[in-house]
């Protein structure tokens, strides 16, 4: 079972992929480098998922459950990619861009040690991550929000959106860490890995949409009022 | 709720849309999760619980299936031992014996060996195991005791044993053979493989029996065999039934006891693999909840932000709007509740921008009215300091008003006021004064001019009374003279009344006369008239005779015309009868001739014949009486004819008459009008007479009059005297009062006043 969700989650995520990279059609080719992140981040999830399914780097932890590390290697690239897409659809300045995805990275690595460790250790890391995910959020909310403001309604709207899109689904993620086997073992790995290839798939894909379909009517509107400022 | 003050929630969810969908959404997920607790408590209650139960059951039916096991093995070797083979005690019958029931699989189940053993040896005699072999002594621990304390005749199992070199413990079941009482048979079984076939040997269940004092008898693990259990509560908690020990983390522990022996299955579970199916539920259940979590924050996000950021963008455009930004975009591609909101905004948008189209243009008004009212205040203070002005102006002009009026007051009109005024009324009121200066300088111009004349007037009056008084004198002695002569003439008058009335009286008389001989001829002429009347009457008359007779010999004429025409017809009728007569004659000849068939006709001829005679007769008759009718015509024209001539003359005669009577008739009205005339001038002579005598009464009076009015004129005049006399004195007086009138006006003051004074003055002196 275990190898059917992460399958099914490959399967959905090259959907997602290829959907989200029909998008480069509609989006104006100056948005392309932006975009592409949208569209790397299930392309690079698809991997992850293929190498899982394929029982790839399963790692015993110290309590002797299964830990697939190819997970937190996915998680360790596409979430700082997405708050880089964040800080760039606001306008943040780099340092603030590139501060919120050191702690961004962070967040996963202290994830996966703690998953790794036994003991008292393991919820020390735990709160580490959480340290470093707030941090993320707080970046998300001044730096980000700042600069955001400068920016015209839709954008703003479209920041807003994604911004609580991500803060609400990222917080399911140590929730569920919380109850996984690393945790309190109240969920098992398989259930776990159908719960997180969901959360991951609907994060991943649904940001893409929820993003594209923003950027579309700001581009929109960016023209219209980029020509009207001319 | 929607009451905002008694609203449950707090202020802070109150005011954010996010708050409350965030409120919901988590309220949502505890529900879910608590419920989801519930269930999973619950559902591990129940399978722990089935668990449990299914183990103490496996357990105990663990225990009832060894408990049959060893009393198969019992009853299996008690009969064994019974048989004939066994009591008669021949080895080598015995020795087939068990090897054939051992082969022959009639042994229990897990009864690896029966032997045959002499119990006071306590050595096997024989047995189904070769290896063993015969008379083999083999080791029984505790054998002899075991012997000593089982009956002789039932069966005895030991606890697991070593029998011989063999390391396998076995279980023996020992049965006394009943012939000598020395020797026995015994099974040997093989408890842990018994143990290990049982129902609760499953993977993850161990099942081990114990001894009443916790050794283990049997065990997967075969070390432990022997050796004491660890489960230390054995002994004291077990109360005869299946019981479930111990339910700690790792292990659950069973406890059965067995009837057969004192012994008790003990099956130890590890509790992870028994609970296996409540954990995954439960994991399950949990991963449910984090989908359920997951779609619901989804939702929020979405649908949530989308609706919040709508609402926010709304909100700030209303904001905007508020602020007076009417034209913020107001588009939305949403085509739901929000999208209508959207164009709801818009169109209270329009209508707002109306309402402040409509507004602004008010405050213009308003502004525009104020500035006028501040205009017209600014007016109001330039009128006001225009009505100082005036005020002072008008002070001004009263004053030089007053100044011209008090020095009027004084007397001298020459002063006049300029009247040029911005002020209407003060310039009326300036032009009146000075009118009135006018009028008054005029008026005692005048006045004066009056007084000068008035007192040349008196003047002359007092010198005129003197000549009229003299005159006066002089009439006074005319009078008297006239009166003499007025009284004389009276005399004379009186004289010529009396003569005049004698003189009326006769031409009375003469009048009087003269009308009665003018009525009768005025009754003569009548009868004149009358008489000619009655003679044009007659003469009418006789010329109506003259013409009827005329009219009657001209019938006559005629008759006697056509009687001669009659007569003719008479004579032709006669030369007709005649004929007749000779034609009746030729007929009756005829007849006579034409003999009997003429008597008819001789008839007819007759007949004609008398008829003929008869008219020659009447003809003759009618010829006579004609000749008397003209006889008498021609008698009756003479006598016509003289009676004509008759007519004629009685005509002339009274044509005469007529002619006479005319002649009268001239003469009478000639009388007639010699008498009017005679009276006319009798009736204008009396008049006249009448009128003579009233002019001379007239003149009488008068002359009475005359001389009374002279006397009285003589008195008037003698009183005129007087009077004059006075007037002179008054006269005096005015030509005083002038005098004085004239010095008092001398203190008015006007233009022209001293020429006109000395011209005054002038003219007085110079009359005087």
């Amino acid at each position: 079972m275990l190898v059917t969700w992460f399958w099914l989650g490959a399967i959905a995520m090259a959907i997602g992929t290829v959907a989200l990279a029909y998008g480069f059609r509609l989006v104006p080719r100056r948005n392309w480098r932006r975009y592409s992140i949208l569209v790397a981040v299930p392309a690079i999830a698809v991997g992850a998922y293929i190498l899982l399914a394929l029982e790839v780097g399963v790692l015993d932890t110290q309590a002797g459950e299964p830990l697939f590390s190819m997970r937190y290697v996915d998680w360790l690239l596409t979430t700082p990619l997405h708050v880089l897409y964040l800080g760039l659809l606001a306008g943040a300045t780099l340092g603030a861009i590139n501060r919120s995805l050191v702690l961004m990275a962070l967040t996963i690595l202290f994830g996966f040690a703690g998953a790794y460790v036994v003991g008292p250790m393991k919820w020390l890391l735990f709160a580490a991550g959480s340290v470093a995910f707030v941090g993320v959020i707080y970046y998300a909310y001044t730096e980000f929000d700042r600069a955001v403001r400068t920016k015209d309604g839709r954008t703003v709207a479209l920041f807003w959106k994604l911004r609580a899109f991500l803060v609400i689904l990222w917080l399911v993620y140590p929730a569920i860490w919380i109850v996984s086997p690393f945790g309190l073992g109240l969920m098992n790995v398989e259930t776990a890995a159908l719960v997180l290839s969901y959360l991951d798939v609907v994060a991943k894909v649904g940001f893409g949409f929820i993003a594209l379909s923003g950027q579309l009517s700001t581009t929109e509107i960016g023209t219209e009022t980029e020509t009207a400022a001319d | 709720m929607t009451d905002r003050n008694r609203s449950l929630l707090p202020g802070i969810i109150e005011r954010s849309y996010a708050a409350r969908l965030g409120m919901a959404l988590a309220f949502a997920i505890v529900v879910m999760v608590v419920f989801g607790l519930v269930i999973s408590m619950q559902a591990s209650a129940t399978l722990e619980e089935d668990v449990e139960q299914e183990l103490t059951s496996a357990t105990q039916s663990e225990a009832a299936a060894l408990d049959s096991w060893l009393l198969q093995v019992d009853r299996s070797v008690s009969a064994t031992a019974t048989t004939e083979v066994m009591v008669n005690g021949e080895i080598g019958a015995i020795q087939d014996r068990l090897t054939s029931l051992a082969e022959r699989d009639q042994l229990p189940e897990n009864v690896v060996g029966a032997h045959y053993i002499d119990t006071e040896t306590g050595t096997i005699a024989a047995s189904s195991d070769e290896s063993i072999g015969t008379n083999e002594e083999i080791e029984i621990a505790g054998f002899a005791e075991m012997m000593t304390e089982t009956d002789e005749h039932e069966t005895l199992i030991t606890e697991p044993v070593n029998i011989g070199d063999s390391d396998q413990q076995v279980i023996a079941a020992i049965s006394p053979v009943d012939a000598d009482g020395e020797h026995a048979v015994m099974y040997t079984a093989d408890l842990q493989a018994q143990v290990n076939q049982s129902t609760l040997s499953r993977e993850e269940t161990e099942t081990a029996i114990t001894n009443t004092d916790g050794e283990y008898l049997a065990h997967p693990n075969q070390s432990l065999v022997g050796s004491s259990s660890s489960i230390g509560e054995l002994r004291e908690s077990y109360d005869g039934t299946a019981t479930l020990l111990d339910d700690s983390d790792e292990t659950l522990v069973t406890v059965a006891g067995l009837e057969q022996m004192d012994w008790r299955v003990v099956s130890t579970t590890d509790s992870a693999t028994a609970f296996a199916l409540s954990d995954q539920i439960n994991s399950n259940l949990i991963g449910l909840l984090f989908l359920a979590v997951i779609n619901l924050g989804l939702v929020g996000v979405t649908v949530g932000a989308n609706t919040i950021t709508s609402l926010r963008r709304l909100s700030g455009r209303a904001e905007e709007m508020a602020a007076g930004d009417l034209e913020v975009d107001l588009e939305s591609s949403r085509t739901d509740e929000i999208g209508a909101l959207y164009s709801s905004f818009d169109r209270m948008r329009t209508s707002l921008r109306e309402q402040i189209t409509t507004a602004e243009k008010a405050r213009e008004e308003a502004e525009a009215a104020s500035q006028e009212a501040q205009q017209a205040r600014q007016e109001a203070i330039k009128e006001q300091e225009a009505t100082a002005e005036v005020n002072e102006e008008l002070q001004r002009k009263a004053e030089e008003y007053r100044s011209v009026l008090s020095a009027a007051a004084r007397g001298d009109f020459t002063g006049r006021v300029s009247p040029d005024s911005s002020n209407q009324s003060m310039q009326a009121i300036g032009e009146e004064i000075n009118t009135t200066l006018d009028a008054l300088e005029e008026t005692i111009a005048m006045t004066k001019s009056f007084t000068a004349d008035v007192k040349q007037a008196s003047e002359a009056a007092e010198s005129n009374a003197r000549a009229v008084r003299s005159a006066s004198e002089s009439v006074r002695k005319s009078t008297a003279e006239i009166r003499a002569d007025a009284t004389t003439q009276r005399e004379q008058l009186e004289q010529a009344a009396a003569q005049m009335q004698s003189l009326s009286a006769t031409a009375e008389e003469v009048a009087s006369s003269a009308e009665e001989v003018a009525e009768t001829s005025t009754q003569a002429s009548e009868a004149g008239e009358t008489g000619r009347k009655a003679a044009e009457k007659a003469i009418a008359e006789m010329k109506a005779i003259e013409s009827e007779t005329d009219d009657t010999v001209e019938e006559i004429t005629t008759l006697a015309e056509d009687l001669q025409a009659i007569g003719n017809i008479v004579d032709l009728i006669t030369e007709i009868v005649d004929q007749t007569n000779m034609l009746a004659l030729n007929a009756s000849i005829e007849a006579a001739r034409a003999d009997a068939s003429g008597d008819g006709f001789a008839v007819v001829a007759d007949e004609i014949k008398n008829l003929a005679e008869e008219t020659r007769d009447a003809a003759a008759d009618i010829e006579s009486r004609i000749e008397r009718i003209q006889n008498q015509a021609s008698e009756t024209v003479k006598t016509m004819e003289s009676t004509s001539d008759r007519v004629s003359s009685g005509t002339e005669t009274v044509e005469d008459a007529i002619d006479s009577l005319e002649q009268i008739l001239k003469l009478a009205e000639e009388v007639d009008g010699g008498m009017q005339e005679i009276d006319t001038a009798t009736g204008e002579q009396a008049r006249t007479a009448q009128d003579v005598m009233m002019v001379i009464d007239e003149l009488n009076d008068l002359s009475q009059e005359t001389e009374s009015e002279t006397e009285r004129v003589a008195d008037a005049a003698a009183e005129q005297t007087e009077s004059i006399d006075s007037v002179a004195d008054a006269a005096g007086d005015l030509n005083d009062s002038a005098v004085a009138l004239v010095e008092l006006l001398e203190q008015f003051t006007v233009n022209g006043d001293s020429h006109a004074i000395e011209k005054t003055i002038q003219v007085t002196g110079g009359e005087q």
